[in-house]
């Protein structure tokens, strides 16, 4: 067996099937991608070359600007808003114990089982100016104007609650797995030393529930990055790209005008950006650690 | 909306149709309305059955078929003159939007934007959100469009 496993055709032959999905299906498309985004393709005919032309036309775009500061506006939503909220949420789900303990956690969980596009219409019929649910409600405690709340200067906002509310189940299951996995012992030789809950939250399940916490905000500022399904459904964009996000402008640009080489730069700066983001991420958690190792 | 039970009563009953009112100085009448007409038919001229599509296309369409039975059975509006097949059993808003459309002195075919690329689409779609918000002014919602038409 031994023998076999440094025979180096063995190994090549074990490595190849993911090496060559790899490449099929993540490096050949960047690389695509990257070419496309030299030329004034239009998804049909024939392809020619321009430069940095789509580049320089990017660098000018108001609405990709719009749309990259609203994908990090909601980066800082998830960051600020969700996860802080989902720890917590997960730690007193983990405190409540029996029945409650299943019920919650089934409640909280619920949006993320709910399509996408179920989602979007539920909320454009609570936002509804006419005969929302949350016009209603503001009308029974006596406020009596309609609130345009996916109009102008509101629709981001209104948007970022709904993404935040969407992604919440999600991630604070991913803690709540995480808190469960924190060994109880540790919980209970706090009890002993007179800790409360307060203390035993910060100075033992935050600490630990760093790995987790690494990966969970990671994936948040991707999330965050990639949105378009409920942006798509909810406003495209509108109005007036004012809550347009980097994955949905990308779409808009090369299947509704059908500027594809345009859409593949957007695309190409796009997975910089997230490369960025992930490299930029894994530097803070790491330094945090080893500065705590040294001491 | 105006007979679907499921939209609230204050709104089913609050439906109206008016006419675009005319533009000061404009050139328009008010009788000269903007009608898009859902597609149309094409046979191909390699088709075996050339004639007999043609023909098909001619019997569906005639108004006695086509507009008859698309009032009748709520489905559309004909591009025809329906006027003579209403059922009596129109609601007001029905009423005015025949009168409207009878009335036309003029109906453009295709809305401006439809005649544009695909990319103008797009641009003239979001400076008309723009300019609805306030978030461009009117002189340069003139200038981009002007601009994406050159395009």
């Amino acid at each position: 067996m031994k023998k076999l496993y440094s025979n180096k055709w063995v190994i090549l032959s074990l490595v190849a099937p993911g090496i060559l999905t790899f490449i099929a299906a993540i490096l050949a498309p960047i690389c695509l991608s990257v070419y496309y985004s030299l030329t004034d393709f239009s998804g049909m005919g024939n392809a020619a070359f321009i430069g940095m032309e789509n580049y320089k036309d990017l660098v000018k775009d108001a609405a990709f600007w719009t749309a990259l500061k609203n994908s990090i506006l909601l980066a800082l939503g998830f960051i600020i808003i969700q996860h802080p909220l989902a720890i917590i949420t997960a730690a007193i789900l983990d405190k409540l114990q029996g029945k409650a303990e299943g019920i919650f956690r089934c409640i909280y969980f619920i949006p993320n089982v709910i399509s996408v596009a179920i989602i979007a219409y539920l909320w454009k019929f609570i936002y509804n100016p006419s005969f929302g649910l949350l016009n209603n409600i503001l009308h029974f405690f006596g406020y009596t104007k309609d609130v345009n709340w996916l109009g102008s200067g509101m629709a981001i906002w209104s948007v970022l609650i709904v993404l935040i509310w969407h992604g919440f189940g999600w991630g604070m299951l991913i803690y709540y797995t995480g808190i469960k996995n924190i060994d109880p012992v540790l919980y209970e030789a706090a009890a002993i030393d007179g800790a409360d809950a307060k203390v035993t939250f910060f100075r033992i399940t935050l600490p630990l529930m760093k790995p987790v916490i690494q990966v969970n905000v990671t994936l948040a500022i991707i999330a965050a990055l990639k949105q378009m399904e409920t942006v798509y459904l909810l406003t495209n964009g509108g109005p007036g790209n004012e809550t347009q996000f980097l994955a949905n402008y990308l779409y808009k640009q090369a299947f509704s005008s059908f500027k594809y080489g345009y859409g593949n730069a957007i695309s190409v700066v796009f997975i910089m950006i997230c490369l960025a983001a992930t490299v930029l991420l894994n530097k803070i958690f790491q330094d945090r650690s080893l500065k705590k190792e040294v001491r | 909306m105006a007979t679907n039970q499921d939209v609230i009563e204050d709104v089913r009953n609050n439906i109206g149709v008016f006419a675009m009112p005319v533009v000061d100085g404009g050139k328009g009448k008010v009788t000269d309305i903007t009608a898009w007409n859902g597609g149309g038919y094409a046979v191909s001229a390699t088709s075996k059955v050339k004639d007999e599509a043609i023909k098909l296309l001619n019997y569906m369409f005639k108004s006695d078929n086509w507009s008859k039975l698309a009032w009748e059975n709520n489905v559309c509006m004909s591009a025809q003159d329906f006027s003579a097949y209403l059922t009596g059993n129109e609601t007001e808003p029905q009423k005015a939007f025949t009168d409207l459309v009878t009335g036309s002195t003029s109906i453009t075919g295709v809305c401006f934007n439809d005649l544009g690329t695909s990319e103008f689409k797009t641009v003239s779609e979001d400076l008309s959100q723009m300019l609805a918000i306030g978030s461009v002014t009117p002189d340069q919602f003139v200038a981009k469009l002007g601009e994406a038409a050159k395009q």
